[in-house]
């Protein structure tokens, strides 16, 4: 800590003690109301038996793949973002932000405009050619879930690719590394921080899906019931198998914290 | 003549003139900051393609504007030291030294032992399993170096390779760079402004000057007979 040291002219204004105890509280109150509701004898029970463990074992699968989904498109479209000037660069990359600020029920209802089996855009094509359903399926769950996290695995990403010294793949050029090699054995070496981090939030945020994964892929029992949509609904029915459900969802998002420590966020802590 | 390069290239505000041609020496680059003796450098290197004009190395076109023909940078088969060395943060300076070995097919054994030898010649055998975080700036450019020379290129490239060094590491290092750079062929090309670099290095000078960024063959040119 740097902060031993008063500056004369920057001494710190008591207001704000008291300001910054009160956010710590706020933020912490309910994690700790949580934390005291678990019924910790029976956490493992609750959440390994019925409709919750049946969301969990959904919400782990259909995050995993939304997550791969995620990276799979996100990086590439991250390295077009970070190294390639165009024109409309930034517009390409707000648009590419927006489902991160976009109310996740108007991003439900967008998928539905561009996937709805009846009305989509290209759902009845999909579902004609291929077979395939979106709505009220597993498949939906996933896409609602990449739709979300995509952006924050390009972010991550993006900043990463633009925060690495280009000297680096340059000097492996002129060892003889090809674009390919290069790519495989510098780039990516050097970006996989940033890709661990955006892997890690962009997990976070598929598991945590609500909004558009209930508009979107319905909460059907067993098939599209997420962890998020359990736990909403078992409150009324089941509240001890509810909070087991967000404490495992909580433990589940501080290891990312954790992991992510040291990259992206929190660096300069 | 073994390296020829007629043509001009634009990078950002500057707008670099060349015409130059140089045989199997060791050439001193000079002039002020921002003149373009690195961007002379990257066009050579391959990491920056010219905008019009000829580059031709030991009778190989490697850069053709009207013809389009370009080799990039890994295909060149040239030794290069950057103005901060970069090395590999994720290598140490021992695998460091042996990649660009390993990148023309040599095994990784071979390769490091030959990076072990090459290092204990050089006097720094005991950095080969530190990180280049753990260097110091003079001790990187010793690694950065024996990196550039070992894959015996036909291009050597070093851009102030000896600047982050204090005064006795300069002297001992620039004499061994002398022997080495005297035993390979080739030319090459030695980015400075220390006059005792040059003096004691080099077998002549090409002084970047103004304006307009010109470099005209000779008229331009010292030549340090040695």
């Amino acid at each position: 800590m740097s902060t031993k040291k008063r500056r004369v002219g920057a001494e710190t204004p008591p207001f704000v003690w008291v300001g910054a105890s009160c956010a710590l509280l706020f933020l912490l109150l309910p994690l700790v109301g949580l934390l005291k509701r678990v019924a910790w004898s029976g956490i493992f029970g609750a959440v390994t038996s019925g409709p919750a463990s049946e969301a969990l074992r959904l919400s782990l699968i259909t995050s995993v793949v939304a997550t791969m989904i995620a990276l799979v498109l996100g990086l590439p479209l991250a390295w077009v973002l970070a190294r390639i000037e165009f024109r409309g660069r930034s517009m390409v990359r707000a648009l590419v932000m927006l489902p991160m600020v976009l109310p996740p029920v108007v991003g439900g209802v967008a998928l539905l405009g561009a996937y709805g089996k009846s009305n989509g855009l290209i759902g009845g094509w999909l579902f004609d050619v291929f077979g395939l359903q979106l709505t009220f399926s597993p498949l939906g769950v996933v896409v609602a879930e990449a739709f979300v996290a995509l952006p924050f695995l390009v972010m991550a990403v993006e900043s990463g690719l633009r925060s690495i010294d280009p000297r680096y793949e340059e000097s492996a050029a002129t060892m003889g590394l090809g674009p390919s090699e290069r790519f495989r054995k510098v780039t990516l070496r050097l970006l996989a921080p940033s890709l661990i981090a955006g892997v890690a939030v962009a997990w976070a945020r598929a598991l945590g899906e609500f909004g558009a994964t209930i508009t979107f892929a319905g909460n059907i029992e067993g098939r599209t019931q997420t962890t998020p949509l359990a736990v909403y609904l078992l409150l009324e029915s089941d509240p001890e198998a509810a909070y087991a459900l967000s404490f495992v969802l909580l433990a589940i998002c501080v290891a990312v914290l954790v992991a992510m420590r040291g990259s992206w966020m929190g660096r300069r802590s | 003549m073994s390296v020829t390069l007629k043509g001009s290239v634009r990078q950002g505000r500057l707008i670099l003139d060349i015409d130059v041609a140089v045989g199997d020496e060791i050439v001193a680059i000079s002039g002020v900051n921002g003149i373009g003796k690195t961007t002379f450098l990257r066009v050579l290197a391959g990491l920056l393609p010219l905008d019009a004009g000829i580059l031709q190395v030991n009778g190989i076109v490697l850069d053709d504007v009207d013809n389009q023909i370009f080799v990039p940078a890994h295909l060149r088969n040239v030794g290069m030291v950057f103005q901060d060395n970069v090395l590999l943060p994720f290598l140490s300076a021992l695998d460091n030294v042996a990649y660009p070995m390993m990148a023309t097919g040599i095994g990784r054994q071979q390769a490091q032992q030959l990076a072990i030898d090459a290092m204990g010649q050089h006097g720094i055998g005991h950095l080969a399993q530190m990180k280049p975080t753990q260097l110091s700036g003079g001790q990187q450019q010793r690694v950065a170096l024996v990196r550039a020379l070992i894959s015996k290129p036909q291009l050597v490239l070093l851009d102030e390779p000896l600047s982050a060094l204090d005064v006795d590491a300069r002297r001992e290092v620039r004499s061994w760079l002398r022997d080495q750079l005297k035993s390979l062929p080739g030319t090459k090309f030695v980015v400075t402004h220390d006059l005792v670099d040059i003096a004691e290095l080099c077998d002549r000078e090409i002084a970047f000057m103004q304006p307009q960024l010109q470099l005209l063959g000779n008229e331009t040119q010292t030549t340090i007979v040695r």
